[in-house]
């Protein structure tokens, strides 16, 4: 043990009186579960968990947050390599995702860095971990699934976002999809969005307007793309979407 | 509007307001009235939502005993400097509801209002979110939390938040064991 867990709080925030006036109570501890893990869910998840050292009311908190923002930036400065320090984040994010409460599960961030995907014979191998995650968050009900992939791309089974090589993309639950200029698409046809649970839409990149369907529950929408006279006529038909175009193409 | 605006000229602005009734009156529990726009108030917080479309608004001032004044001021702030910012406001997010739109960074005046507050105004805030059903000011509210623990040692979060440590040290050492995962100093 490095750290003096065992020292006394309310000498030390007595002591400092004079710059920082001393907290008369407790106010976090008070306050519910469900507002002190809205709050905490906001921390990136490797800080996350260690709250539970805090006090014996932060324990288990951890485990049901409802957002989870799991970022390789936590691990920076923790290992010789890159490679190392991604087996770190792996390993920690397959616990955190195994231990935590699934049920609870509203945000999902991923912020991951591949490091052996540019010599990888089998970059399917590579993105293996992380769609696993994904389907986790998916299977959980997450509302919104974000995902940020560094040194390569990732390759995905269920088809959420980045490089995208199904045609398809379709869910029961997903309420929120954003696909955005980094995105880009290995194919020349128009993909299909098929999310009858989906509110929000955003839809920036280089292709042609995807077809959709199921848009029942759609609250709203941004499109952005590269238009042609076809697509627009149809485009134009589709209810409640703000519409905003690139005219190049 | 202005910030004060609630406090001192609550009665006068009541009396202006029974005339076209597209304000709400409340009462904190020290007995201050205060007016929120109705359409802002319905659609910032689902209780009061409720309470408009239930009939249950009391035009002499809704009594919200379980909110101080200071707190219930801030509030009507900030309803009244949401209302304010929509324009500006070009996001998708805007003309959505708040209650069911993923959690989006607060905004500039967002974390200005926030964090101009003393830590009890902070949480007497969260709790008259919370007590309110205003999710965007609990979501903003609570990121200010989070904010004052970021990158902090527990330690230091201790010292904070006043947060009492009564784990033993054998607890502790348990704990960081069975989460090794998430610590790594070894």
């Amino acid at each position: 043990m490095k750290r003096p867990y065992d020292h006394d709080p309310m000498a030390e925030a007595s002591s400092n009186a004079r710059v920082t006036p001393a907290v008369a109570e407790c106010r976090i501890n008070a306050l519910g579960n469900d507002v002190l893990l809205r709050a905490i869910s906001f921390l990136e998840a490797r800080q996350l968990v260690q709250t539970c050292v805090l006090s014996r009311r932060w324990r288990n908190l951890w485990r049901s947050v409802p957002r989870i923002n799991a970022t390789h930036h936590e691990f920076d400065g923790m290992a010789e390599s890159d490679e190392e320090r991604s087996v770190l984040f792996k390993k920690f994010t397959n616990a955190f995702l195994k231990l935590g409460d699934p049920v609870t599960l509203d945000a999902f961030r991923l912020n991951y860095f591949m490091p052996g995907y540019q010599e990888s014979v089998d970059p399917h191998a590579e993105s293996e971990d992380a769609n696993l995650w994904i389907q986790h968050a998916l299977q959980s009900n997450a509302r919104s699934v974000e995902v940020e992939i560094w040194n390569g791309d990732l390759l995905l089974n269920a088809a959420v976002g980045c490089a995208i090589y199904d045609i398809e993309i379709s869910s029961e639950t997903v309420k929120v999809l954003s696909i955005d200029d980094s995105s880009y698409f290995t194919t020349d046809k128009r993909i299909s969005i098929s999310i009858s649970s989906l509110s929000y839409l955003v839809f920036s990149a280089s292709a042609r307007m995807p077809l959709l369907k199921n848009m029942g529950s759609l609250v709203a929408a941004s499109v952005s793309v590269d238009l042609d006279a076809e697509d627009a006529r149809e485009f134009a038909m589709v209810p409640k979407i703000q519409q905003s175009y690139s005219p190049d193409s | 509007m202005e910030v004060d605006k609630g406090k001192g000229e609550a009665e006068e602005t009541r009396k202006v307001a029974e005339a076209d009734r597209d304000t709400v009156t409340l009462k904190s529990s020290d007995g201050k009235l205060f007016e929120v726009s109705k359409e802002a108030a319905a659609r910032l917080s689902t209780v009061l939502a409720g309470m408009i479309a239930g009939g249950s608004i009391d035009d002499n001032g809704t009594d919200l005993k379980q909110i101080g004044s200071e707190a219930l001021e801030n509030v009507v702030d900030y309803c009244n400097k949401h209302a304010n910012s929509i324009p500006s406001a070009a996001l998708i997010s805007s003309s959505i509801s708040f209650n069911t739109a993923p959690f989006k960074e607060p905004e500039e005046w967002e974390r200005k209002f926030v964090d101009r507050l003393s830590h009890d105004a902070l949480f007497d805030l969260v709790e008259a979110a919370n007590f309110l059903g205003m999710e965007r000011l609990l979501d903003v509210t609570c990121h200010k939390i989070s904010e004052m623990m970021k990158g902090k040692s527990p330690d230091q979060i201790r010292e904070v938040f006043n947060i009492k440590n009564d784990y033993t040290k054998e607890e502790l050492e348990e704990i960081r064991q069975e989460l090794a995962w998430a610590f790594y100093d070894d």
